[in-house]
């Protein structure tokens, strides 16, 4: 079964085509999904997580329709929102309870060990937190109940440094044979350390796709995956 | 079959009792219970006391029934359209297992926080009939006055939900619900003068018009129950078919 499969998927806003019949699937590994702004990437992601619907073509998420119904597959996944917000009303470890019952999954305090959360604000209420404190917040509730499946729009907005090798270092530990992660950003530095596979997107198309070193192998002249990107843009 | 997830209510249910309904009551009890200052100067403390007392009890009442659609409509369009438009709700619609869950979790918090309301109201209005208020005469009286003041708050949730599921901000929502509410007002008016208006559904109105014409009022009962139902339904079907974060 594979962790996502999207068959010839289109979406349009009024006349604007964000999605022109991407066809791809996901299975164990971590995907960076990179391409310059408006090139459809959120949409992609919204589509594959069921907050979107596509205007046309299927998309299944572990053999699932996800708009209609997860099922019983939403305990299967972790998801970061790009600007991510949460109810201000409540307190960070409260947050993360009222997920886990959501999910139906019991509340695993080890991700409360995570560096990324380090500092205790996670018991303060998420009205105190500054836009970096929120971005860790939003991290670890995509953690919760262990999730198969991990997408990650822009996880190092609002991040310090230190918080961004914090993000590296958290989806090295978490990655695994059985997890799917996908990566949306742009910083592409980021990505060449933590990912086993890299899609290209422009103009709601998907211009390559292929496994990070014959990726950079194939359009980089120096060896990173910034220069490849840049090629595959010219070209494109 | 409904799968129903008791977290959802909880959650949607502590977020509606953050809003600041006590402050709310606290200020419209100040300022009834001081409109009858000037008579401590010229009547005895006795009497100052009871009309303090009465006015304190008199604005709750008000309260309860002028400004509890607005919290209502307010509370509605904060769990629908402001969540849509923070981006709060992404994430509930990924971790919920159906849209229909999510939705009942949301509608059923509302509804208790209504019958809350309601019993208040039957509360507020056994205390004050001790002092003799023209509002309770007897048995009839009461349900005259508590059945439409039930379809009011179901009307009110029904309505603002519909409003809130299609709109993109919390403003519009709130704005489109009023207008929708006076139009659907005006509109019942025109086809059924005396006493068409659905605002004669409303407490103490309908009170009036339960006791002089129960028949009429009785229908205009039904229609507004309908009605309800109706704005229910598109906006469940709204919301698990059609309905997209933005």
């Amino acid at each position: 079964m594979k962790a996502v499969e999207a068959m010839n998927v289109s979406k349009k806003f009024g006349s604007i085509i964000a999605l022109d019949g991407v066809t791809v699937s996901f299975n164990n590994g971590v995907y960076g999904l990179i391409g310059p702004n408006g090139s459809g990437k959120t949409t992609f992601i919204r589509i594959m997580l069921g907050l979107q619907k596509p205007s046309s073509g299927k998309i299944l998420v572990f053999d699932k329709d996800p708009f209609y119904s997860h099922g019983q597959v939403c305990s299967l996944i972790g998801y970061l929102r790009e600007k991510c917000a949460f109810p201000k009303w409540v307190t960070g470890i409260e947050y993360l309870k009222h997920v886990s019952r959501l999910k139906r999954v019991e509340f695993d305090k080890n991700v409360l060990t995570y560096p990324i959360v380090k500092g205790g604000f996670l018991t303060r209420k998420i009205s105190t937190y500054s836009a970096g404190m929120i971005q860790r917040l939003g991290l670890i509730q995509a953690l919760i109940g262990n999730p198969s499946l991990i997408v990650l729009d822009e996880p190092s907005t609002n991040l310090d440094p230190l918080g961004r090798i914090e993000l590296i270092e958290l989806i090295k530990k978490i990655k695994n044979g059985n997890k799917t992660i996908v990566v949306s950003t742009h910083i592409l530095e980021d990505l060449e350390q933590i990912c086993d596979f890299i899609i290209v997107m422009k103009r709601g198309r998907i211009i390559a796709k292929d496994n990070l070193e014959k990726f950079v192998a194939s359009f980089s002249s120096d060896g990173t995956l910034a220069n490849a990107y840049a090629r595959v843009m010219e070209n494109a | 079959m409904l799968d129903l997830n008791l977290e959802n209510i909880r959650w949607e249910f502590k977020k509606l009792l953050i809003f600041p309904i006590p402050e709310i009551v606290i200020v419209s009890m100040i300022f009834n219970g001081t409109l009858v200052l000037p008579s401590i100067i010229v009547l005895s403390e006795g009497v100052y006391v009871y009309s303090f007392v009465k006015n304190i009890l008199h604005s709750i009442i008000l309260y309860t029934f002028m400004v509890q659609g607005v919290t209502i409509g307010v509370m509605a369009a904060t769990i629908f359209a402001y969540e849509r438009e923070a981006g709060i709700l992404d994430t509930e619609l990924v971790y919920s297992r159906s849209r229909t869950e999510l939705f009942v979790g949301k509608f059923t918090a509302l509804f208790l926080v209504g019958i809350i309301y309601f019993f208040t109201v039957v509360l507020m209005l056994i205390v004050y009939n001790l002092r003799g208020s023209w509002l309770i005469e007897s048995v009839s009286s009461l349900i005259s006055l508590c059945l439409p003041m039930l379809v009011q708050i179901i009307f009110i949730i029904s309505l603002n939900i519909f409003i809130s599921t299609i709109s993109d901000k919390i403003v519009i929502s709130i704005l489109s619900s009023a207008l929708t509410f006076y139009s659907l007002d005006n509109l019942l008016k025109y086809s059924n003068p005396q006493p068409g208006s659905f605002l004669y559904n409303i407490p103490p109105i309908s009170t009036s018009a339960f006791l002089h014409v129960p028949t009429e009022a009785a229908g205009n009962l039904i229609v507004a129950f309908i009605i309800s139902l109706c704005f229910l339904l598109v906006a469940y079907l709204y919301f698990t078919r059609f309905y997209e974060v933005k």
